[in-house]
């Protein structure tokens, strides 16, 4: 799955200046460029993700059939596929922007992580939240401990983890660098995530949706796949809404931020 | 890497007051809820490996702060960090000596808490090869969600907030491993598991304890 | 087979969810302004 948000290739590039002036791929690392390019970009991400959603809800709902074993309240699956499948691509990404980081030294890597990570829990969450009342019809029971949703239990913890360490300094580089590593730690879950489900006898169904093919009916893997591109889109307008913020509030001392803040 | 597991035994030797109390109080705890929770002997061997598991746990998260504290407060630690040895060797001496202070005895103990619920003796080979495969890797978590939370604010809740999570797999692995042998199911893919989770972990995790020390003391 | 609940209970929660993000979105942008204007005056009074 192609994780790459179109701003990462820029942010990923180191954040020290370049000694090529001309090159414009190391443009946007540094906060108070990539200010403006994320508060043009958002808007679009957000409208992309709307429209996405009303198709892929449309398609779920007014044209996939009913199921034939579960009836009518698999439509769950519109939320919860995608909602998942975002907890664990965000974690990966947050991941990643940490692994830069502390790699590079880098502040604005470590301020994308921060900002993935609210909207990476809420996923998480809603993954966990929609399983319980998936799973209380269809398994009878709301929760149980198997490999899989304790591991994305786990995730939403990490999430939080991530977040409470951040935060938890008040040195704001050494919350960086610390939550980083947290995260790059924390992938480990990742696979277990994944894969638990063919490594285990588990409660919860096994993959239907392969690269290899898909035992779906066409028109319900149709909603569920824009559901996923809508819930995506979204993740990635919040993120950079969000990154905005923090960027305001990390370089509030700045001569630029103090301009912009008088008029904004 | 061995001086430092000398060296840290050595304390926990010289102090025994902590580390014995630890030890007692969940020695205490897993004796009594047979006590408390009534001598029926089906509910006692279905809570048994939980309980015990909980008190593994507890035990291990308890003498976390202390891990590292002791030494980042006088300087010991940015010394450490300075010497040529690669930190992760010396940490790893640092995680085994927890270890050796707090999982091998509840290990050892395990049997004999277990006799208490009544488990036959399939689930306490089971209980004890969980054990003895479980308490290191919650030993090396812990470690390392102790040096990321060095010095912050909200210790104690933050670092069970970071470790907790991280416990849960180990003890949901462990306990049903005890449960597979009571049961008369082979604990085999339970145990093979946290033995996988401990060797990921001891290969790694003095890796991540090292960086995140590194971090810590800058 | 009255399935309606879960899944309205199951959107529910999304929705309440994507709400409450955008909402803390904004007030937390609204903080950050509020704490620059308040630093700016701060200086300008020394």
């Amino acid at each position: 799955m192609n994780a790459d948000k179109p701003q990462m290739n820029a942010v990923k590039a180191k954040a020290t200046t370049s000694p090529l002036p001309s090159m414009n791929f190391f443009h946007y690392s540094s906060p108070s460029t990539f200010f403006g390019l994320a508060g043009r970009l958002a808007p679009w991400f957000f409208a992309l993700a709307a429209l996405l959603a009303v198709a892929g809800l449309y398609v779920g709902f007014g044209l996939a059939p009913t199921d034939a074993t579960q009836g009518e309240v698999y439509r769950v699956i519109y939320l919860h596929v995608p909602a998942a499948w975002m907890s664990m691509l965000l974690y990966f990404v947050m991941a990643c922007y940490g692994a830069v980081a502390i790699t590079f030294n880098s502040r604005l890597s470590a301020m994308m992580a921060r900002a993935i990570a609210p909207t990476g829990a809420w996923f998480t969450f809603v993954a966990l939240w929609s399983g319980a009342f998936w799973g209380r019809p269809t398994w009878g029971t709301y929760w149980v401990w198997d490999a899989r949703l304790t591991s994305e239990l786990v995730l939403l913890f990490l999430y939080f983890g991530f977040i409470a360490l951040a935060n938890a300094f008040d040195d704001p580089r050494r919350g960086d660098k610390a939550a980083s590593l947290l995260a790059i730690v924390g992938i480990v879950n990742l696979p277990i995530i994944y894969f638990s489900v063919h490594w285990w006898n588990t409660l919860h169904q096994g993959s239907s949706v392969k690269l290899t093919g898909t035992s779906m009916h066409v028109l319900m893997l149709t909603g569920m796949l824009l559901m996923t591109f809508a819930c995506w889109m979204y993740a990635i307008g919040a993120t950079l809404t969000r990154v905005r913020t923090i960027i305001l509030e990390r370089e509030r001392r700045t001569r630029w931020v103090r301009s912009i803040a008088g008029v904004a | 890497m061995k001086a430092v597991l000398a060296r840290d035994l050595r304390l926990a030797w010289q102090n025994p007051g902590e580390t014995l109390l630890t030890l007692a109080f969940f020695v205490l705890v897993a004796t009594l809820f047979p006590l408390a929770v009534g001598p029926e002997p089906d509910l006692l061997r279905r809570l048994g490996p939980g309980v015990i598991w909980v008190c593994a746990l507890l035990a291990a998260f308890l003498s976390l702060p202390r891990l590292f504290a002791g030494d980042y407060a006088d300087g010991t630690l940015e010394q450490l960090l300075l010497s040529p040895q690669p930190a992760a060797a010396w940490v790893s001496g640092k995680i085994m000596a927890h270890w050796i202070a707090t999982g091998v005895p509840l290990t050892l103990l395990s049997p004999l808490l277990g006799l208490q619920y009544g488990l036959p003796f399939e689930a306490l080979a089971a209980l004890f090869a969980a054990l003895a495969l479980g308490t290191p890797v919650l030993s090396l978590l812990g470690a390392a969600c102790a040096a990321l939370s060095l010095g912050a604010r909200g210790g104690g809740m933050l670092l069970a907030l970071l470790a907790l999570p991280l416990f849960v797999p180990v003890l949901v692995f462990g306990a049903g491993a005890a449960e597979a042998g009571a049961t008369g199911i082979s604990p085999a893919a339970h145990l093979s598991l946290l033995g996988a989770g401990l060797i990921l972990a001891g290969v790694g995790i003095p890796f991540a304890v090292a960086a995140a020390l590194k971090i810590a003391v800058d | 087979m009255n399935h309606g609940y879960y899944l309205a209970m199951a959107y529910a929660a999304a929705a309440i969810a994507l709400v409450a993000e955008l909402v803390a979105l904004r007030r937390a942008r609204a903080r950050a302004l509020a704490l620059i204007e308040g630093e700016r005056e701060l200086e300008a009074q020394d």
